[in-house]
């Protein structure tokens, strides 16, 4: 008789209402040798949580690594699982030997993740997605689980080569990643992804998303994205989306190891190059926007750890990005292949 | 009365004479330079300020005058960012103090301390509250179903 027993049964009754007695609808998909399904009570909610995840996708096995029950009460009429009861905008996480569980907002969302049994809940009390919960979808619960499988959740960009391996892209929003990153779609070089990806502490890399989001003065540039504008909008949304799978299919790639860190900062002049950097200058520029994006984690000690590993192990480069965006990708294949 | 690094909230790493700081509730970093990185891995330990000076004196072989002061505002500015506080009382240190060893062919400079609020922007102001199998939601009452 525990609360955290409480709180599965509970949240489970939930689930099973909104199912109402029909089958979910079901989607699963690959990370890192790992299937993880997503078990629908809310078809409203498929194409919002999936899209990402569709470059990985799968047909449904007998067995799943991880299964996640998604649904929403609006759409359902299920009632809400148990919530913390507060009528101010807070953050509640609880954390116990077997679960793991987080909630803001009064009464908007809930993850929750049950590590024994492999099963994970996500509640939404809406079909009405924030633009981040579409673009990289259910990242709590995939951190949560992921980090005990080894995988930690980078807030980096990702782009390589098959044989060279890959240059993992850090730093704060605003710094260059994600252009960077989707420079690299107009080349050879493959993405892993523009603004996440997983890593190990050998230092392979798994991608995560297949989307990408960018802001009016930066949509000027990348005027072949449009092919994968995302069918998704809404007049509050910062930035414009996209899902770079299936128009870009080609140009991605799920996993590959990082041979360097690279650490951009955009340029006046039409070149751009590299210079070494210091491995603790990549760890500031990697470690803060990580543990914030994962502001939910309890695990902020380990995370550190394994991205000191990254940065102690691999070696850092700024990246001066010039104006010629036709030179980026040829910079980083450089960089690739001097760490060859 | 001794100090010691505020963990969890805080969180570090050191890279020989450099040591990057996360300060998780507010979001701001900061990156230690010259003798603090030696100063951080003693208030690591726990340490009280005069430990740290006798401490940071033997290790660089410095002048105890020319180091204080500036150890001293070091240490408030610790404090003031929440990265280090006074020990509760009843709390005890692990262990007898190791002696920081700074960097082969190091000289003294004074401690630095960097302070970087770009995320900031991005804080989320919402408090936080954790809980644990114990407490559980504060809405979940004993009578509340069970497993």
């Amino acid at each position: 008789m525990t609360i955290g027993g409480g709180l599965v049964a509970q949240t489970e009754h939930s689930f099973i209402e909104a199912l109402g007695g029909a089958a979910p609808s079901v989607r699963q998909f690959r990370i890192a040798g790992f299937h993880i399904r997503l078990e629908f009570a809310s078809p409203v909610l498929v194409p919002f949580l999936y899209s990402a995840f569709q470059h990985l996708a799968e047909p449904p096995t007998a067995q799943a690594d991880l299964i996640i029950h998604i649904w929403d009460s609006q759409s359902t009429g299920a009632p809400p699982p148990p919530l913390p009861t507060f009528d101010r905008d807070e953050v509640w996480i609880l954390k116990t030997s077997r679960l793991q569980a987080y909630t803001v907002t009064p009464g908007r969302s809930f993850y929750l993740l049950n590590f024994g049994q492999g099963r994970a809940y996500y509640w939404l009390a809406a079909p009405d997605l924030w633009q981040p919960e579409i673009s990289s979808p259910i990242i709590p619960i995939l951190h949560w689980w992921l980090l005990e499988q080894g995988w930690a959740f980078l807030h980096a960009a990702a782009v390589g080569v098959q044989e060279l391996g890959a240059a993992l892209l850090v730093g704060r929003g605003g710094r260059g990643k994600s252009s960077t990153a989707l420079a690299c779609l107009k080349s050879h070089l493959l993405l892993l992804g523009d603004d996440y990806c997983l890593a190990r502490q050998d230092g392979s890399l798994h991608s995560l998303f297949s989307s990408a989001k960018l802001d009016d003065a930066s949509l000027v540039r990348f005027p072949y994205l449009e092919s994968a504008r995302s069918p998704f909008s809404a007049p509050d949304w910062e930035k414009h989306l996209f899902f770079l799978y299936p128009a870009f299919r080609e140009n991605l790639s799920a996993e590959l190891s990082a041979r360097c860190i690279l650490l951009p900062s955009v340029t006046s002049g039409p070149d751009t190059f590299f210079r070494p950097a210091r491995p603790a200058q990549a760890l500031a520029a990697l470690a803060p926007s990580t543990l914030y994006q994962l502001r939910f984690t309890r695990e902020a000690d380990r995370m550190l750890a394994m991205m000191r590993s990254l940065t102690d192990n691999l070696p850092c480069f700024t990246l001066h990005l010039g104006q010629d965006q036709e030179k980026i990708p040829q910079a980083i294949e450089e960089v690739l292949r001097q760490c060859a | 009365m001794f100090y010691i690094t505020n963990r969890p909230t805080v969180v570090a790493e050191s890279f020989g004479d450099e040591t990057v700081i996360i300060n998780m509730e507010t979001g701001v970093y900061y990156s230690l330079e010259g003798s603090a990185g030696a100063a951080w891995s003693l208030l690591e330990q726990g340490c009280t300020a005069d430990e740290l000076i006798d401490q940071l004196v033997a290790a660089y072989d410095i002048d105890r005058a020319a180091l204080g002061n500036a150890l001293q505002s070091f240490l408030e500015e610790l404090l003031v960012e929440g990265l280090a506080r006074q020990a509760a009382s009843g709390e005890a240190r692990s262990g007898a103090l190791a002696a920081p060893l700074p960097p082969a062919g190091s000289v003294y400079s004074p401690p630095g301390i960097k302070k970087y609020e770009d995320l900031q922007d991005l804080l989320l102001l919402d408090p936080i509250h954790e809980v644990d199998e114990e407490m559980g939601w504060p809405n979940l009452k004993p009578e509340s179903p069970q497993e």
